[in-house]
């Protein structure tokens, strides 16, 4: 009897492992800087770079005190990647709650390899747009 | 001989079951109610989910039959503030940024009332009286109407959708694609903006229903059956109620309470921050992600107390998203109704809502 066991576990195992569908997605995590200091509020999007060929889901995280992590069932795609961040100053301006924006969004690619990686990202230093009419 | 009769006459001195026996019965028990439980939850989401197509199938539907009597489809809503402000090629955020709040005339969610046999609401508005997108006290003629919960607009997986709660779940779709700021002096694609030093608001008019809209069947070049009409959110700002908000900012007064409702428009919040409340857009570059990208599930917080990603300031709330495991409802312009999944290509989904994109589409979802 108990020697069977091992195999009805085997069976359960394998029967319940194909009820999840592997999305084949990775967990990016890591640290925004800004000027050297965390970013406080903001927002990073990470989207299959189309140009490379790449095709997928678009991957969104929150920044909170410089630190951010994708969902743990909506992760990004892996290789070629677009990677957008928008960064807010956190501290609540008129009807602005989260403040506002402390740079242009930075973009930028790169590639994001399978299983959980680690990405930290310096927003360089940019003179800002001109006000246009 | 013995050997072989002394089991069988003990079971019969005590007939019942041994330990091991009643163990063994009650774990398969526990087995077959461990995988029947999930499949009874998955049943009643199942059938929540069949409402809640129905009720994009049925707006769908009366968006057709609304361009049928008018040659067109409904705009998202009208305002002529918005109309002197998007011929300008730019719009700098800032002092002097038209509110287009106080000037919105009938959302197409209202505009479509009597298409939906419901004739008696719409008769409740007032079309002249003008509509807004969040104040309540903004406007007093169509207060009572625009905060009379609309089941036809409510899916029940929300657990916002309460009996009390002027809730939608369904947007218009304006538009989509990626955008990014043109070189000075060029026209924008895909959409108006308002851009400020480091950041924009940013209203697409490339879909089916967009602000001003009155799109007719003929520019819809990419095919109605490859352009997305109407889509569900799970978005839609929604304060839980204006007891929080007050409670929040004492001094904000009570007639400048955000209190968004399924027959309202959108409303300019600031230049870093927008809330639309009747039309989406298919994910552009950092507002308005793809289905279901953002984590955030509770819309009715003040904002203090909202997560990041749901607050306006972030922009989550024109995006389209459901409740329902693995993606959301679309509506096409063709009056068909699809479940697309949220692992749908992002470049893909972005294009299913421009109309006219021109871009050959080789791996439709459906």
């Amino acid at each position: 009897m108990v020697r069977h066991l091992g195999g009805v576990a085997a069976i359960l195992a394998v029967t319940l492992a194909g009820c999840g569908r592997d999305k084949g997605l990775s967990r990016v995590q890591g640290f925004v800087t800004w000027r050297n200091k965390p970013v406080p509020v903001g927002m990073i999007t990470i989207e299959p770079d189309s140009e490379r060929s790449n095709r997928g889901p678009q991957a969104i995280a929150a920044i909170e005190k410089g630190q951010y992590a994708t969902r743990p069932q909506f992760g990004a795609v892996s290789g070629p990647v677009i990677v957008q961040v928008t960064g807010l100053s956190g501290i609540q301006e008129g009807e602005s709650f989260l403040g506002v924006p402390l740079f242009p969004p930075h973009t930028f690619k790169t590639e994001i390899s399978k299983g959980t990686s680690i990405l930290d990202i310096v927003v360089p230093e940019k003179s800002p747009p001109t006000t246009r009419k | 001989m013995k050997r072989t009769t002394r089991p069988f006459t003990i079971m019969k001195k005590y007939p019942g079951f041994t330990l091991v026996e009643l163990l063994a019965t009650i774990a398969i028990i526990g087995l077959l109610v461990g995988l029947l439980l999930p499949a009874v939850q998955s049943a009643r989401e199942s059938a929540r989910r069949v409402s809640c197509m129905n009720k994009i199938a049925q707006l769908g539907k009366a968006c057709l039959l609304f361009r049928n009597a008018q040659a067109a489809f409904p705009s998202a809503f009208t305002s002529k503030t918005f109309q002197s402000a998007s011929s300008n090629a730019y719009l700098t955020c800032g002092s002097g940024m038209p509110d287009f709040s106080n000037d919105q005339g009938p959302a197409w969610t209202v505009q479509v009332l009597p298409y939906l046999d419901d004739i008696n609401r719409y008769n409740s508005f007032n079309a002249a009286a003008g509509f807004d997108g969040a104040y309540v006290g903004w406007n007093v003629t169509n207060r009572t109407a625009a905060y009379t919960p609309n089941t036809a607009f409510q899916c029940p997986s929300d657990p916002a959708s309460l009996p009390d709660v002027p809730n939608t779940n369904y947007f218009g779709v304006s538009g989509g694609g990626a955008w990014s700021a043109p070189p000075s002096g060029k026209t924008p694609k895909n959409g108006y903006a308002w851009l400020g030093t480091s950041n924009g608001l940013l209203y697409y008019n490339n879909g089916i229903i967009p602000i001003n809209g009155r799109v007719t069947e003929g520019s819809i070049l990419d095919g109605t059956s490859n352009t997305f009409l109407l889509g569900e959110t799970r978005y839609q700002f929604q304060l839980a109620s204006e007891v929080a908000w007050a409670a929040y900012k004492p001094d904000f007064p009570v007639d400048r309470v955000s209190r968004p409702s399924w027959a309202g428009g959108a409303r300019l919040w600031s230049c870093s921050s927008n809330t639309t409340f009747a039309l989406g857009a298919t994910a552009a570059s950092t507002s308005k992600t793809g289905i279901n990208a953002s984590g955030c599930t509770d819309m009715t917080k003040a904002p203090p107390l909202m997560a990041a990603e749901c607050n306006p300031g972030l922009n989550q709330v024109s995006a389209f998203g459901s409740f329902h495991p693995g993606g959301c409802h679309m509506a096409l312009a063709d009056g068909a109704t699809k479940f697309i999944d949220e692992m749908i290509d992002i470049n893909l989904y972005r294009r299913l809502g421009q109309r006219a994109d021109g871009a050959l589409m080789e791996t439709l979802p459906w």
